[in-house]
């Protein structure tokens, strides 16, 4: 299966470490994808003003480009699968939208087709966990995992798609398939502050904090996440509660395709 | 003049019971509506809440009546943002802040990026 890969600035920069498994993954896995050309930072946040059309271009150009070659546009970053649902659903849905991307653009006809996946997504449709289950050469076991969602992965839930916002257990089941327990806790969709992180770090600190004790309170040893900023902020901010990593990471390992050289995000 | 349902709220406090801000707020999520709706929008534009929201949505998911208080507070942020005419340079000293930290190296793109779009009009 084919798909198109946006990889995105910070997977690019300080979350290498990702960019790096997912594609260690998706090799493992015959999965084949393809770097998109020229891609251009996604603006990680989603415009919520109507009037507000340049920033969407980005995503549009990639979702032109997914939609031309066919192919299903994967990301690994929340922010860039926020950002991609987000634009493409309003291409689909929003008609003033669409005159205005080609009024900017007149190369720029697009309405919605191309289909954008999480890579989590990948893993649960296209692949599935039970037949993730029955490649491990190191299964998991009996490690506690809890899933951190966070927020943009899963809201809206009707533009995301990608889980029930309010009771998620994609996460959960990865675990599961990987060999080890998911340990469910009260706070895992919680929002980890990132937005609000330049002006006001301490209260910041303070919601990551309560999501770490929530998790390590029901057991959990490890966190897993998809978003660099979740991440920065639960090792920057958590107090060493609970290790958290990548959702990648627990899946190298257990594939056997850690390159193990090197735990870091350089 | 807003795309959000201002009219639908009743006003119930789900979206301030869900929002994990909401305690720091001095005019909470549940009030916004209202505010805009009794012509007070610009009261709402000045409120130090707008800046406290962290856009995770989860207002938005709770909410009965699909009102979208996330929205209000974006559309408040570039009320204010036009009104005083902030120009990039706003968003870059915002920027400059984040990144010369000690721990600026670390600081993931997705954060500087977002940082400089919240401030940008």
């Amino acid at each position: 299966m084919e798909f198109l890969y946006y990889p995105g600035c910070t997977l690019s920069t300080t979350a290498k470490i990702l960019d790096k498994q997912a594609r260690s993954i998706a090799a493992a896995l015959d999965l084949s994808f393809t770097e998109i050309e020229n891609w251009q930072c996604c603006g990680a946040t989603f415009p919520l003003n109507a009037d507000e059309i340049a920033p969407k271009l980005a995503a549009v150009r990639a979702l032109i480009q997914a939609r031309n070659q066919n192919k299903p546009l994967v990301t690994l970053c929340a922010a860039c699968h926020h950002v991609m649902k987000q634009v493409n659903h309003q291409a689909k849905n929003d008609a003033d939208f669409r005159t205005a991307i080609t009024s900017y653009d007149a190369d720029l006809f697009y309405a919605g087709e191309a289909t954008v996946l999480h890579f989590m997504e990948v893993l649960r449709d296209y692949v599935g966990f039970d037949a993730l289950r029955d490649l491990l050469e190191y299964p998991l076991k009996g490690r506690k995992i809890g899933a951190y969602y966070g927020c943009m992965l899963l809201r809206p839930s009707d533009v995301m798609g990608f889980d029930d916002a309010e009771n998620p257990q994609i996460f959960e089941e990865y675990i599961r398939a990987l060999g080890a327990v998911p340990v469910s806790y009260p706070m895992r969709n919680e929002c980890c502050g990132g937005y609000r992180a330049p002006e006001d770090a301490l209260g910041c600190a303070n919601l990551v904090e309560r999501i770490a004790k929530s998790a390590a309170g029901r057991g959990a040893e490890t966190l897993i996440t998809a978003c660099p900023l979740c991440l920065y902020q639960m090792v920057e901010h958590s107090g060493g509660a609970v290790d958290v990593c990548y959702f990648t990471e627990i899946l190298a390992e257990a594939l056997g395709v850690d390159d193990d050289d090197d735990d870091s995000n350089d | 003049m807003t795309t959000v349902m201002i009219e639908r709220c009743m006003t119930c406090g789900r979206c301030s019971a869900a929002c994990p801000v909401a305690f720091a707020m001095d005019v909470p999520p549940h009030f916004w509506a209202v505010r805009v709706r009794q012509g007070e929008g610009e009261s709402l534009a000045r409120a130090e809440a707008i800046w406290s929201c962290l856009a995770c949505f989860c207002c938005a998911a709770r909410c009965p009546r699909g009102v979208r208080p996330v929205e209000l507070a974006e559309q408040a942020r570039s009320v204010t943002l036009r009104k005083e005419n902030h120009t990039a340079t706003f968003a870059d000293e915002t920027v400059l802040q984040i990144i010369s930290k000690k721990s600026g190296k670390a600081i993931p793109q997705q954060l500087i990026v977002a940082a400089m779009r919240k401030k940008r009009a």
